[in-house]
């Protein structure tokens, strides 16, 4: 069985809530008017008003009551946060764990990244309506660059930086140098030891740069095996 | 200093350029959302005055004849005066055509008027439109003047194809009318259709849906006609009868050999229009947007986190029935009303017919003896006939939004086999149709026997059925074109409803051959309650009906669904 949240709500006109909570649940059979009323409950949501009259918000939390009241092995879900508020947010995802941790599989598409970061176990990139990666958060977190800063009190080792490979975008302003490094940080370390360096503070990126790192690159690699990422 | 009154000057021109691009920008998209409506208007506006011209000839062909055909008619008159005006100088061809043509017409364009306005302002809001629209520099008086505008224009075409088509309908009778009565006859028709777009924009500020302001816009100008109408047979009324303007445009028969142009009548409807548009835009400043001005007191009420418990939301067919059930009522009223008037006004009726030697054809057409088993037969079961496809076009409509606004593609994602949906619309439309039609045979059974007229009841029975299999057929040709196309569905089943009803009237006038006929839905569904069933029709419309929904089925499951 799949749940469906689409991206954009149907409209059903003067039907109040729990009107189309019965219609498309009759659609199946029937519907758990225990689970209804607990995830409405959950979500702050009257189901006694007519759609017509909810606020974006209130018809995007009768989508997620619709998506997630009948037990599904597979929910699939587009921008469901568009229009929630941050403390219904918390609820949702509560909600994304709890089906995941029940052996579901949830299938979010989302443009807020930190949505993705923080309810996606796996993720993909779509590019031009192409799938171009494919991989765990964590393996994704992995293949992507780190951002390297580093404060010398005498004279930047630049050009023997620059010559690494895996290193790009290097920039100096005085006695500052920012790099980004791709795989391992030894060679790099190895250079940068052979100056007179005073600070080293290197971050990783969040998953929106990775995502910006991928559209900016103009030959991104095709699909990758979900398998190997 | 000098520099602040340039850039002044410059800042006042510019806004107001940009608010002249924006009122033209949105007289252009008002003609642009009116040009389907235009086109069946402007076709009916042609078409009808045209084919009532046109069959005068057949009707009485000769000085004599068309004397004693305008007696007869001004004896008829009377008993259709609830329904169009009595008639005037019928021994001529543009009084004829006055009567048999205009009249009815008026009710086209009044309709057209009154739905342009509430679905313009109404539509638009529920969609999401107007506040696009309210966001950008335009402001609401003159977003409401650009969509007058707009109408204007298209209404004004639309009568010139009326005009068009009277000339045409006129010189197809072998007579003459000049310019200038052709221009004081469309005034008064174009009258009416401001006023009743006026009465739908007053109505769209009233009531929160587009539906409740049709419905309210409705029942104001059905009082409206229902008081002209009964002013017609109660002439001391006459007084009263001025509020309303169908009233009001029945007065000019400009158009009529001695007819007059009633120029204070016209003037009347274009300031009561003016009226209703003035307090259209100044409600239209007053009120929230998706709120009315008639707004029930706000309670306090308990918050509800159950679904609800009606069973009718969890069957099918009848899930879709309930959803509809307020319009379905309506259709079913309105089917018996009908169905009650004309069966009771069957007998005198038919005995006048009778009478009439030019409509004496009329009664020998239905296959029967009985004049009032004739009006029966030929008058209720055609409009009966009508009334179904106007049902089933309003299916096909709910059926296309069903696509266009996101609840077809819910469906699909339960999952409902696609095949299903096609299949639970048809059957929804089966007895929707199999309701209104056995009620309202059910109301002629019941009146027939007290008014004299002779129905055999099986064969009512068998009438009904068709209607049925008519409203299928209809609904087949919708849900096919919908499987593929759905946005252009509606207009294309319009256009087989139109060319349906015209061609049985049109076919023997240019001597088309005789098959062609089979191409009319309305010829297919024949006269089964005189002559008993047309079976080539029965089998037509029943391989439309399996091609219709057998063909949606297929198509649907291949084609991309979505906005």
């Amino acid at each position: 069985m799949v749940g469906y949240l689409p991206g954009e709500m149907p409209q059903w006109g003067g039907l109040r809530g729990r009107d189309v909570v019965a219609y498309v649940g009759g659609l199946r059979g029937g519907v758990d008017a225990a689970r209804v009323k607990s995830l409405a409950e959950r979500l702050d949501l009257d189901l006694g008003r007519r759609y017509r009259l909810y606020s974006s918000g209130n018809k995007r939390k009768l989508g997620l009551v619709l998506a997630f009241m009948h037990p599904s092995r597979l929910l699939v879900l587009d921008e469901p946060t568009n229009g929630l508020d941050p403390l219904i947010q918390q609820e949702f995802y509560r909600l994304v764990e709890e089906e995941a941790a029940g052996g579901g599989t949830v299938f979010l598409s989302s443009h807020v990244l930190s949505e993705v970061e923080r309810a996606c176990q796996r993720v993909g990139i779509l590019r031009q309506g192409r799938l171009v990666q494919v991989a765990r958060l964590d393996e994704l977190h992995h293949l992507r660059y780190h951002r390297l800063e580093a404060d010398f009190s005498g004279e930047v080792p630049v050009e023997a930086v620059r010559a690494l490979a895996g290193v790009e975008d290097v920039t100096v302003e005085d006695h500052h140098l920012s790099c980004a490094v791709r795989g391992g940080f030894g060679p790099l370390l190895e250079v940068l030891g052979r100056g007179p360096i005073t600070n080293l503070v290197t971050h990783e990126p969040t998953l929106e740069e990775v995502f910006l790192a991928y559209f900016r690159d103009q030959e991104a690699p095709a699909v990758t095996p979900a398998g190997k990422a | 200093m000098t520099a602040v009154p340039a850039a002044s000057s410059h800042t006042v021109s510019l806004a107001g350029g940009r608010s002249r691009d924006g009122v033209v920008t949105t007289v252009r998209y008002g003609l642009r959302a009116h040009r389907w409506a235009f086109a069946g208007v402007a076709f009916l506006g042609f078409v009808s005055p045209y084919a009532s011209g046109a069959s005068y000839l057949a009707a009485a062909g000769t000085a004599a004849a068309r004397a004693t055909f305008g007696r007869q008619t001004i004896a008829l008159g009377p008993q259709l005066a609830y329904l169009i005006p009595l008639p005037l100088r019928p021994d001529t061809v543009p009084g004829y055509l006055w009567w048999k043509g205009l009249t009815w017409l008026t009710l086209v364009f009044a309709a057209w008027g009154l739905a342009a306005a509430t679905g313009l302002i109404r539509n638009e809001e529920e969609r999401g439109l107007l506040e696009t629209w309210l966001a950008s520099p335009l402001g609401r008086t003159r977003l409401v003047l650009a969509r007058v505008a707009a109408f204007t224009l298209a209404a004004a075409g639309a009568v010139v194809f009326a005009g068009l088509g009277t000339a045409a309908g006129v010189a197809s009778g072998k007579a003459s009318v000049g310019l200038g009565s052709l221009v004081e006859q469309g005034l008064p028709l174009l009258g009416i259709t401001l006023v009743c777009f006026g009465v739908g924009l007053v109505a769209a500020q009233l009531a929160t849906t587009r539906r409740g302001a049709l419905g309210l816009g409705g029942v104001v100008l059905l009082a409206l006609y229902v008081l002209d109408a009964v002013a017609r047979v109660n002439p001391g009324l006459d007084g009263v009868a001025a509020i309303s303007p169908f009233h009001l445009t029945d007065l000019t028969t400009a158009i009529v050999p001695g007819g007059q142009f009633d120029g204070g009548a016209t003037l009347a409807l274009y300031l009561t229009a003016a009226v209703l548009i003035v307090l259209a835009t100044a409600a239209f400043r007053e009120r929230d947007l998706m709120g009315g001005l008639l707004r029930g007191r706000v309670t306090g009420t308990p918050v509800v986190h159950s679904p609800s418990g009606n069973p009718l939301l969890r069957l099918p067919v009848l899930r879709n029935l309930w959803q509809q059930r307020l319009g379905l009522i309506g259709w079913v009223v309105g089917t018996m009303v009908g169905a009650g008037l004309i069966v009771s006004l069957a007998r005198s009726t038919g005995k006048l017919l009778a009478s009439v030697s030019g409509f004496n054809r009329f009664v020998q057409s239905a296959g029967t003896s009985s004049a009032a088993t004739a009006v029966v037969s030929s008058v209720w079961l055609s409009i009966a006939a009508l009334i179904v496809a106007a049902y089933a076009i309003t299916q096909t409509s709910h059926w296309a939004s069903d696509d266009a606004e996101g609840r077809l593609e819910m469906e699909i994602a339960q999952p409902v086999p696609r095949w299903a949906v096609v299949a639970e619309r048809c059957a929804t439309l089966l007895v929707g149709a199999l309701v209104m039609m056995a009620l309202g045979s059910l109301v002629t059974a019941a009146i027939a026997p007290g008014q004299g007229v002779h129905v055999d009841t099986g064969r009512l029975v068998v009438a009904a059925g068709l209607l049925t299999l008519l409203a299928l057929s209809f609904g087949a040709i919708g849900a096919l074109v919908i499987a593929r196309f759905p946005r252009v569905a509606v207009p294309v089943l319009g256009v087989v409803a139109v060319a349906s009803f015209y061609l049985p009237l049109l076919a023997p006038l240019f001597r088309w051959p005789g098959w062609s006929l089979n191409l009319s839905l309305f010829h297919l569904y024949g006269t089964p309650l005189t002559t008993g069933i047309y079976w080539t029709g029965l089998w037509v419309m029943v391989a439309i009906v399996v091609v219709g929904f057998g063909g949606a089925m297929a198509a649907i499951r291949v084609r991309e669904v979505g906005r």
